[in-house]
């Protein structure tokens, strides 16, 4: 579970987000949704710990040391990057070097995402779909708590996007893992997250905020969504 | 294989092919030996002196292989830390610029002066050409990594050693090899500098006094000897690329 309380980030000078109060349960989905520019990748890094707060903070599983959010947040990034020198299994054996994770069975978490078959091909020999494929296997090797999703069905075709986002989702269902995905595509949005968060200016020069928190289940969410998101690009 | 293969064959054909062209010169145009002799009397030549060009050889490759060494490994070693280092960098970046801006060349009488006429003033030249240019190209290679690598590192938490030994060293494996591809004809453009200006011994000696000798086929096979020992270290630096880099990066 990560509950967000009056998180400020930016610059001593300047304050570019903040985040009064926001709590995701375990094993819930969120889809962060806004302009480009609109704190997203921010919001994504601050949680990831790359990024210091100025103000405030937030809690995994109750806890707010450094050492417990570096072991039980993972994230997949724009791209899916891999290291080019590495198979892919030798990909996933240095996160797990680097993050200190022992008792690892990589074949299994290849399996989980029906990519076994490309454990000992180097990345420039993959797919698109491969390489989200190797990028997800590595985020989800440490069993996280929060797993974080930077855009990650981009370039991918619909067939392969739903095959992906069931591995994904059937993983963090059995594991109960909290997910926050940032994706520009409102159906994305909609069909896999449970909660989805607008963030964006609540007038054209001023900080980052949550504009509105819809429940996926709600009625005309998406036209909800389309007409904030129209007010913003204004 | 099939590759390397054809680049040989490339390189047989072009050195045919110019062979061909020089000698048509000296018959077509009737041209004197002491302008320009045949081909075929500089390989004569080669074969005739081969005791004095394989002393020349030797002294010219050794001054070469060590200043040449030196600049290389210091070179990557000093790259390796200003990238790890960023005071360091900050303190000592300015001066690789600086040395990498004028022609180093022109330090060479000061040498003369403070290591004498042997073989000290030709390593440090043939080092000096070699170091800045490798040091230059490998902490360029190194600091200037795929961003999306250094955040995937950020993301699993590395420490900035783990992000220098895993992810910026293996990334600029190739550049680093380009930089000693670089490296190793600059340090024997240097020794042979240094046998020109202030020498009694090597290559660049030999063809020097040949020309004072009118001796222009002497020249020409010092010169074939400096060009097969430059295309040896560009072919060698390439069999490395291709057996050892191939396979994890191309």
């Amino acid at each position: 579970m990560l509950k967000i309380d009056k998180l400020v980030v930016g610059y001593p000078t300047k304050t570019l987000l903040v985040i009064k109060n926001l709590s995701i349960k375990s094993g819930e989905i969120v889809a962060l949704i806004g302009k480009s520019g609109c704190g997203k990748s921010t919001l994504f890094s601050t949680i990831a710990g790359h990024i210091d707060t100025i103000d405030g903070g937030f809690f995994l599983d109750g806890e707010n040391d450094i050492s417990y959010i570096k072991g039980n947040v993972a994230l997949t990034l724009q791209g899916f990057p891999l290291f080019h020198w590495l198979t892919v299994e030798e990909n996933l054996r240095l996160a797990t070097k680097i993050k200190n994770s022992k008792n690892i069975d990589f074949n299994t978490v290849l399996k989980s995402f029906n990519a076994q078959h490309i454990a000992h091909v180097y990345p420039r020999q993959l797919s698109g779909g491969e390489k989200c494929r190797a990028s997800l296997a590595q985020a989800i090797l440490t069993k996280p708590s929060l797993l974080m999703l930077d855009e990650p069905f981009t370039g991918l075709d619909t067939i392969t996007k739903n095959s992906i986002s069931q591995n994904i989702f059937s993983f963090t269902k059995k594991n109960n893992t909290s997910v926050i995905m940032i994706t520009h595509d409102i159906h994305d949005a909609v069909s896999y997250a449970h909660k989805i968060i607008v963030l964006g200016q609540k007038d054209s020069d001023s900080l980052s905020e949550i504009i509105k928190i819809f429940d996926s289940r709600e009625d005309n969410v998406y036209e909800s969504i389309i007409s904030i998101l129209e007010k913003e690009y204004k | 294989m099939k590759t390397t293969y054809m680049a040989t064959l490339r390189y047989l054909v072009s050195i045919i092919i110019l062979l061909l062209i020089w000698k048509a010169m000296v018959v077509v145009f009737s041209l004197p030996a002491y302008i320009l002799p045949p081909p075929d009397m500089v390989i004569a030549t080669l074969f005739k002196e081969s005791e004095l060009f394989f002393r020349a050889f030797l002294y010219t490759i050794s001054n070469t292989l060590i200043g040449g060494a030196l600049g290389v490994l210091l070179g990557i070693f000093l790259a390796m830390f200003l990238a790890y280092s960023k005071s360091a960098r900050w303190i000592i970046e300015p001066y690789l610029m600086i040395f990498q801006s004028f022609p180093r060349e022109s330090l060479f009488p000061l040498f003369l002066v403070w290591l004498g006429f042997g073989i000290g003033p030709k390593i440090m030249n043939s080092f000096l050409l070699s170091f800045f240019p490798v040091a230059v190209l490998v902490l360029n290679a190194l600091i200037n990594v795929d961003d999306r690598y250094i955040k995937l590192m950020k993301s699993w938490y590395a420490s900035k050693r783990e992000e220098f030994i895993y992810c910026r060293l293996p990334y600029a494996v190739p550049q680093i090899v380009s930089a000693v591809k670089v490296g190793l004809p600059l340090a024997l453009i240097g020794a042979v500098l240094g046998e020109f200006l202030g020498g009694s011994e090597g290559l660049g000696y030999l063809i020097i006094s040949s020309g004072a000798q009118f001796r222009v086929d002497r020249i020409f096979a010092s010169i074939t000897i400096l060009a097969m020992i430059g295309l040896s270290f560009l072919a060698i630096i390439q069999l490395i690329q291709n057996i050892f880099l191939k396979k994890y990066y191309f």
